[in-house]
This record gives structure tokens, C-alpha cells and sequence, in this order.
């Protein structure tokens, strides 16, 4: 969800600006930065990714990870379905 | 939809599977050179985790590293025997030999057993017999007035239709040869629900007498004469008659077995239910079971015994299913097959089994590191598996080619008579069985290496030096030893069977025939020239070398000759009737006893004097005469055949073989032709001076002076008669044999295999023995010891085994019980004798074992 959530925010990115991404926006949160390779794999299985060499920043050649639109609904539901997990857990955590 | 792209994405995958290895790494290495210029290279490492199990895990996201990973097994497993070609080789044949056989009974008996008759819904056809309760026959034919009755009464039957047997002769080149085909009523064609492939079959019209003559032909008949379709509604002539061709049948149909031709056959508009020569086909109406039109038709039956109480005295009804009908005693004979195959097959395997445990004990090292380097329990299994079932596999190939070859020679020889015996061949069906074979048998025998190589804890095998000795593991031998056990229980079951199939054939052929076949030419001819067969033979004694000339309704070695049961009527004795009364009946020329050399008992033969107008007169054989005149002299008493005149006994002939089942002459009376109704045809026997083959051309030559038109239906020594005679039975012992000698010879070089490696990882201990004193008497005592108790229990078990299924082999024995005592003891002491000298060769080697040396090694 991270994945898709940063790619839907900032448009093609190549992998390594998606784990400096994740890493900026959740400062907490500690991923072993190399696992994103598999679960993008994964995603391009799924066809919720597309992926195609391109130039990056620094003229190098990167691997560019884009959105598709089967890709932007399963961020939806995923992001709905989150929220509603973090709904009913609040409810549980609040004080009455 | 979604689906489908996914399942294309990998596949994609699949093939560019190098440019994806390139692309992640060169992605991930960018990434740490990136990371590397912001935090420097120690801490990017340490952030990004290990690379290499992270490009492990991608791939694997993409699912195909199963099959990679058998596809790894498979190559190293082709490499692996390659490797050992001496295993491989050894193992492939034994499957070969194994799956070959198998596939080719398998193929009989699907063309004969499984696959369903050619006509649509073969499972609701059936024929329909009288029985005749007070002679214990099921299955007798059917006059055609009880069948007009049936068909009437019954509700069981969508159609129901009577035919008999045909034959019309046709001239092929200059001899005049015998075509069979058959006469059938109006619902023969529907009944079977087979339509013509050409023109159309008969209608009811038809049927009437009155009609013009008709005919329907086979398509191999339709061949024969040309195969113009135009044929169709042209006429054909058959012996004097002219027929118009109505229709051909489609290739392949021959019902009854063997017809050429269809006639129409008019009903029987007399009221003589006494003619009882037809037989009934039928189809069962749909929901109706065999079962349900059996008690029907036997109500019926019933009400015609009541109604007919002369003719049909006793009579019932018997509704067989058609395919029962056809393939009737061959079921046993193939299941017999099928029995031995299925013991060759085992045996083959437990011998490849035994094998790949010795070739996985000397591996234990290599599957030890495997484990410790952290493969998988399941994945070693599976690399044994795969190794064992391509064993299978290619064992099947090579024995699926030899089974080809030897299904088409079977096919070819036909040497049992099998009926549909020319659909029989190696078809799609039987690549299945013999596929789904080889691969159980694999799974079968690579199963027990398997599990026990990649049993957790053989680690300690690794501590081992390559040569340690394995006498630790007594588990391991026993398992084997087992292997043994069984095999040699099932070879000594197939010897057994072999042995009782043997001793059914010795008995068969010692039986005394009664007669001196050597030197005698026979000839059948039809039974239109009966009448004047006595000319015949008086041109056929004229020829030089010809000693004497006789005929009969039977050659002396056929049981042809007509018999009943309570037709001999003994002067001063009650009319009698049963199957124990049955009692052949014979007409003979003067000189047939003399052309068959049989010999008198007592008092005469016939002669020329026995005349029509003499006194009428009869010859009885032994059988007879110890059956109805015990301790009685029978010469000048007075018998006759239903009902007709009495005839006074003049002489007693010697038993000649041929009359009866199971060795016991049949009782039977002897006419003379000019006195008596000639029953059959005519059988002619030429005794010749000269060796008789020698005159086939000359005697042959002389019928076709005296009569160009007569059909000659056999000319042949009465020598091969013979031998043919006993083809069927010599066939099925000689397969038997051949199935038990490979069981034998398998099944001893798995006790050697066993013994011998049990000697090879005993060498220390042998070697501590000796070196203790013990005697190289008592070295070998003890392996053959082993070696002995193995065949003990084999023994035991093939016999418990031998004694509940030899009685499967009952039908095909000739004069020995299934239990023969003979048969035991003889299959036990061949195969003990083998074991033996299977054991003896490696007990031999262990009493070599020098100590020094087997001390030493460790």
C-alpha cells in the first residue's frame, strides 16, 4: 500500500526514490530497504505496476515503476480497508 | 480476464528470465550506489539486506521456481544414470521386460474383454437359449416355434430375431471352397441396430418363402468381388441359386462370427418344435436388466414345457449377455494371463526396487550432504522419484515397442483362436494402462529408497568413511530381505501355474489314442456326399500306394461325432436318459477300422456284406461295453437308436481317444453306413504305404476326376491334425512357461543381488569370524542359511498363495486338480534348487574373505 500510495502521489519512480520515499513520509517506520524488490515483482505479477528503463536524475539508467489503473483501484481498496481496520481499532483504544 | 494477463505475465516471464536476473541486479545496484553516496557503502549494505536472498525471493514471486527445480532434478537425474550405464541398463530391461509383457496381454485382453462389441449399446444385447435341465446343458439351440412363442409372450425384449448358420460354395480359382454366412429372421439387422453401409437390409416381405432370393454381403465379401458399389441390386450366384445383392454391411461386422453373406430366413410354418437349430439374438428394452427377462423368459418357458410336454421336456431359458456369449472361456484363459503378467511385473519391480536400494546406499553420502547443506527432506525424496519413474518410463518405451511386435506376431499366428481376435493391437487405450503402469511401478519401487534415504538422521552417514560397513543398520538388510521374500513367492506362484499347465499337457498328449494316426492321410468332405461315398472310396483304394480307404462322421481324434443321452436303448433294459448316458454316436464304412487302425476287442468289424438288406448289426467300443454290459458278454445282444430298428452287437472296437472330455472315452456305437442315417459329414481316412503327405496331390487329384463340383474342406495328415489339435493348450503352457522361467530367473538374480550385498557389508564382521576360527564350512553354511531362510518364507507364502488361485486355471486343466501335489512339489524344489545356486556364488566369495585384509579395511 506504501508502494502504490507513494507511486500515486509522485508519479513514475524508480525504486530507490520510493524507499527514500516511504523512509521520508513514515520516519518511524524501518524497512529493510531491499524487500521492496520482491513485493514490486510481485505487484507487476498482479499488474497493478508497470515498469520501463529510463534516466534518472543523475543520468543514470533507472527502472521507472508506474501506477496502472488496476493499480489505482487496489490502492483505493486497500486504503479503505485500512481505514477501516485503524477505524475499528481506535474505537477499541479510545477511552469511553 | 485479469487472470489471463496474469498467467500471460509469467509466462513472459518464463522466457526472459535472463534479461529480468540482469535488469533486478542492475535496479538493485543502483540503488545501493545511490544509497552508498548518501551514507556510505557499509551502511547501505547493512540497510538493504542480502541482496542475493532478495533477488531469490523476487524470482520466486514469480512462481516458476518449482519447476525450475524439477527440471533441475530431471537433468541431474538423466546425467546421474547415464553416469552408470551398466545400472541403468540393467534396470531398464528388467522394466522393459516387465511392462512389455504386461502391455502386450493387456492389449488382448482389451481387444477381446474390455472394449465394448461394435454395435450401439452392446450392453442391452443378448442370445437367448433353451436348457435342458435333465442333460445339464444351458445353452442348446432353439426350434423355431419355441421362438416365435418367446418373441410373442416376452415384454422383456425390444426385438427379438432367430438365425442359423449358412454356407454356400463359390468356385475360387478351380476349387470350389465353402462361404459361411447365415439365415436370419426380419429383426436380425434391427436388433443388432446396425444400418448397411450400402443399400438397405431386408424387409418383411422378404421373409416370406414365396419371395425372390435376397441377400445382404460383408464388406470383406463385397471385396471379394470386386467392390463396385454398383453391386448393389445386381445379382450374385451362389451354388445354383440366384440372389440379388440388397446391401453391404460396413467393414468389421461379421455376426455370427465369421459371416459373409445375410440370407432371409422364411419362418417354419410346420408345427415340428423338434427341429432345434436356431439360435436367438436379442435386445433388452431400455430399464430392463438381464436378470428381469431371465425369470420372464423362464415363466414362458415354463408354459411351454406345460403346453409341449414332448418336445419341450425340460426345457428352459437361458438369456446370456452378447458379450459374455463371444468372449465365453476365453475370460478365464486371459485372466490366467493377466495373473502371470501381473506377477512378472512385481516381480520386476521389487528387482528394480532392490536395485536403486543398493544404488541409494552407495549415494547415502551425497544425499547425506545434501541434507546437511540444507535441502530439503521432500526434495531429495522427489529427485530419487524422478530418477525411478524415467527408469519406469524408459522401460516402458522399450517394452511398448517389443510389445508391438509381439502383439502383431500373436495377432498374425492367433495360435489360441481368440474370438475378435483382429481388433486386438497396441492402441491408445493400452499406451494409457501402460503409461499409468510405469509411472505407479515407478513411484512404487523408487518409494522405499526415497523415504528411507531422506529419513532425518542419516547425517551420521557423512561421519563414515566411503567404505564403512553397513551390518549396523539390520533394518535396512531386513527390508531388503523382504523384497526377496516376495518375489520368490510370486515365481513360485508362476511356477506352480506353470507346473499344473505342464503336467495338464503331458497327460493330454499320453492319452492313449486307440488308434495308429501315422501313415493316414484325412479328408473332409460335405455331408451331400454320403450317399455316395462308397464309390469314392472304392476310386481312392485303386490308387497305387493306398492301403485301405475308409469314412466316418468323425476322424477318430475329434469328439465331432453327434452324442445324447437317452437315445441307446439296451434290449430288456428300461429306457434310460441323463448325461451320464450320453453316448457318441457313429457311422462308419467297413473299412474305416482298419484306415484308422484301431483294434478289436472282440468279435468283428463291418463288412461289405453288412448291407442294406442284411441283418442290421452294430459295433460298440469298450466304453460301452463295460458301461451297459459289465461282466457281461455284449456280442449278440440287441441295442438300438431312438426308437428305430434293433441291431444285433457283432463286435467291440478299442477306445479311441477323441470321444469325451477329460480323458474318459465316451461310450458310442458304430453303424455301418450302408444300415444307418449318416449324421455329419463324411471324414475320410486314407492309410498309404508311402508317407502320406506324399499322396495329398495324387488323392486330391482323383476326388477332382470323380466330382469337379465337391468341396474338399480339409486334406491333411492326420499326424497334424493331431498336432494342432493340442496347439491351444501347448500355446498356453508355453506362455506359462515362459512367464514362470523369467519369474525364476529374476527372481534368483535378486537373491543373489540381496545375499551378495549382504555378504559385501558383512566383510568386516565375516573377516572377524574367521579370524575367531570359525571354518569356511561354517561361513557358507551361514549364507546359504540366510539364503535359505529367505526362500523359507517365500516358499511359504507362494504356496498359501499357489493353493488359493491355481483353481482360476481349473478350466484350462486337463486331468490334474489345481491343488496336484506334483505340481507343489516340483515348482518348490526348482526354485529352491535355483536359490541356492543364487546364494552359492556369493557364499562362495565370503568364504574367500581373507581376515587380514577385512580387518585391515576399517
Amino acid at each position: 500500500m506504501l508502494i502504490l500510495k507513494s507511486l500515486a502521489r509522485l508519479g513514475p519512480m524508480h525504486g530507490y526514490g520510493i524507499a527514500q520515499h516511504i523512509q521520508q513520509m513514515s520516519e518511524i517506520l524501518q524497512v529493510e530497504e531491499g524487500s521492496l524488490y520482491p513485493a514490486l515483482q510481485r505487484m507487476l505479477i498482479k499488474g497493478w505496476v508497470t515498469a520501463e528503463w529510463g534516466q534518472s536524475e543523475n543520468n543514470r539508467r533507472a527502472r521507472y515503476y508506474r501506477l496502472t489503473a488496476s493499480g489505482k483501484k487496489q490502492l483505493s481498496v486497500e486504503i479503505s480497508e485500512f481505514e477501516k481496520v485503524m477505524q475499528a481499532i481506535t474505537r477499541v483504544i479510545q477511552p469511553a | 480476464m485479469q487472470w489471463f494477463s496474469e498467467v500471460w505475465r509469467r509466462l513472459l516471464f518464463l522466457f526472459r528470465r535472463r534479461q529480468f536476473d540482469r535488469d533486478l541486479e542492475e535496479e538493485m545496484r543502483f540503488h545501493m550506489e545511490m544509497k552508498a553516496r548518501e551514507a556510505g557503502p557499509v551502511a547501505a549494505q547493512r540497510k538493504f539486506g542480502n541482496a542475493a536472498l532478495l533477488q531469490e525471493d523476487s524470482r520466486e514471486a514469480w512462481g516458476w521456481t518449482g519447476l525450475e527445480a524439477w527440471a533441475d532434478d530431471l537433468k541431474y537425474a538423466l546425467r546421474a544414470l547415464r553416469k552408470n550405464p551398466g545400472f541403468t541398463s540393467v534396470a531398464v530391461l528388467t522394466m522393459a521386460l516387465g511392462i512389455g509383457a504386461g502391455t502386450a496381454v493387456f492389449s488382448v485382453v482389451n481387444g477381446v474383454l474390455l472394449r465394448p462389441l461394435p454395435f450401439p449399446q452392446p450392453d442391452r444385447l443378448t442370445m437367448v437359449w433353451e436348457t435342458r435341465e435333465q442333460r445339464g446343458e444351458d445353452r442348446t439351440m432353439v426350434s423355431y416355434q419355441n421362438f416365435r412363442d418367446w418373441k410373442e409372450q416376452s415384454r422383456s425384449f425390444e426385438r427379438m430375431a432367430a438365425f442359423v448358420g449358412a454356407g454356400v460354395r463359390m468356385n475360387v480359382g478351380d476349387e470350389p471352397v465353402m462361404i459361411p454366412g447365415a439365415s436370419v429372421s426380419r429383426d436380425f439387422f434391427p436388433a443388432l441396430g446396425v444400418q448397411p453401409m450400402l443399400g438397405r437390409t431386408f424387409v418383411p416381405e422378404e421373409e416370406r418363402k414365396s419371395a425372390a432370393p435376397v441377400t445382404v454381403l460383408s464388406y470383406s465379401f463385397w471385396q471379394k468381388l470386386g467392390g463396385d458399389r454398383s453391386l448393389v441390386g445386381k445379382k450374385v450366384q451362389f451354388d445354383r441359386e440366384v440372389f440379388t445383392v440388397l446391401g453391404i454391411m460396413p467393414r468389421g461386422f461379421a455376426f455370427p462370427a465369421g459371416s459373409e453373406f445375410w440370407l432371409s430366413l422364411p419362418p417354419d410354418e410346420s408345427h415340428n418344435r423338434g427341429d432345434c437349430s436356431f439360435r436367438v439374438v436379442a435386445r433388452l428394452q431400455d430399464g430392463v436388466t438381464a436378470a428381469r427377462a431371465q425369470s420372464e423368459m423362464q415363466t414362458i418357458a415354463t408354459r411351454l414345457r406345460q403346453a409341449y410336454p414332448k418336445e419341450n421336456n425340460g426345457a428352459g431359458a437361458n438369456v446370456v449377455p452378447l458379450m459374455e456369449q463371444i468372449v465365453g472361456e476365453a475370460r478365464s484363459a486371459l485372466s490366467v494371463f493377466m495373473g502371470a503378467v501381473a506377477c512378472v511385473l512385481l516381480i520386476a519391480c521389487v528387482n528394480v526396487a532392490n536395485l536403486l536400494v543398493v544404488r541409494a546406499a552407495a549415494r547415502r553420502r551425497e544425499f547425506a550432504l545434501r541434507l546437511t547443506l540444507g535441502a530439503g527432506r521432500w526434495r531429495v525424496a522427489r529427485y530419487l522419484l524422478t530418477e525411478s519413474v524415467l527408469l519406469a518410463l524408459a522401460g516402458a518405451a522399450v517394452g511398448v515397442a517389443a510389445a508391438r511386435g509381439l502383439v502383431r506376431v500373436f495377432v498374425a499366428l492367433d495360435p489360441i483362436h481368440l474370438p475378435r481376435i483382429q481388433e486386438v493391437a497396441v492402441d491408445g487405450r493400452v499406451l494409457l494402462y501402460t503409461m499409468a503402469a510405469a509411472m505407479v511401478t515407478g513411484i512404487l519401487f523408487g518409494l522405499a529408497p526415497a523415504l528411507r534415504i531422506s529419513r532425518p538422521g542419516l547425517v551420521n552417514w557423512l561421519k563414515q568413511g566411503p567404505g564403512a560397513s553397513g551390518s549396523g543398520e539390520p533394518g535396512r538388510n531386513r527390508g531388503r530381505s523382504v523384497l526377496a521374500a516376495v518375489q520368490i513367492a510370486l515365481a513360485v506362484m508362476l511356477l506352480i501355474g506353470a507346473g499344473l499347465l505342464m503336467r495338464s499337457f503331458v497327460l493330454r498328449v499320453s492319452v492313449p489314442l486307440g488308434f495308429r494316426p501315422e501313415g493316414v492321410l484325412g479328408i473332409e468332405l460335405p455331408w451331400s456326399i454320403r450317399q455316395r461315398v462308397d464309390e469314392l472310396l472304392e476310386r481312392l483304394r485303386a490308387l497305387p500306394g493306398v492301403q485301405a480307404a475308409g469314412a466316418a462322421t468323425a476322424f477318430p481324434q475329434d469328439s465331432a461325432g453327434s452324442y445324447c443321452g437317452g437315445c441307446l436303448e439296451i434290449e430288456g433294459q428300461p429306457k434310460r436318459e441323463g448325461k451320464q448316458y450320453d453316448t457318441g454316436y457313429m457311422v462308419a464304412t467297413p473299412e474305416f477300422f482298419r484306415a484308422a487302425g484301431m483294434s478289436l476287442r472282440e468279435g468283428r468289424f463291418f463288412t461289405a456284406a453288412d448291407g442294406r438288406d442284411a441283418p442290421q448289426v452294430v459295433v460298440i467300443n469298450e466304453a460301452l461295453a463295460r458301461r451297459d454290459f459289465p461282466e457281461q458278454d455284449p456280442i449278440g445282444r440287441h441295442i438300438r437308436w431312438g426308437g428305430e430298428q434293433w441291431s444285433t452287437v457283432i463286435g467291440v472296437a478299442g477306445n479311441v481317444k477323441g470321444f469325451g472330455i477329460a480323458g474318459d472315452p465316451m461310450p458310442a456305437v458304430y453303424f455301418p453306413n450302408r444300415q444307418a442315417d449318416w449324421g455329419n459329414g463324411v471324414q475320410v481316412l486314407v492309410r498309404t504305404s508311402v508317407p502320406p503327405a506324399s499322396m495329398a496331390g495324387a488323392v486330391r487329384k482323383e476326388m477332382r476326376s470323380w466330382n469337379r463340383r465337391m468341396m474338399i474342406l480339409q486334406l491333411d495328415t492326420v499326424d497334424n491334425m493331431l498336432a494342432s489339435s493340442v496347439t491351444v493348450p501347448r500355446f498356453y503352457m508355453l506362455l506359462v512357461a515362459v512367464f514362470a522361467g523369467l519369474a525364476l530367473a529374476v527372481s534368483s538374480i535378486g537373491v543373489y543381488g540381496t545375499i551378495n550385498y549382504s555378504v559385501a557389508t558383512r566383510t568386516q564382521e565375516i573377516g572377524i569370524r574367521m579370524a575367531l576360527g570359525a571354518e569356511r564350512g561354517d561361513i557358507l553354511a551361514m549364507i546359504l542359511g540366510q539364503g535359505m531362510a529367505l526362500t523359507t518364507w517365500g516358499l511359504v507364502i507362494g504356496l498359501a498363495g499357489a493353493w488359493a488361485s491355481t483353481r482360476v486355471l481349473e478350466s484350462l486343466l486337463f486331468g490334474v486338480r489345481p491343488g496336484d501335489a506334483v505340481a507343489f512339489a516340483s515348482a518348490s524344489g526348482a526354485l529352491a534348487l535355483a536359490i541356492l545356486l543364487a546364494c552359492y556364488v556369493p557364499a562362495r566369495r565370503a568364504t574367500r574373505i581373507d581376515p587380514l585384509e577385512a580387518v585391515k579395511h576399517e
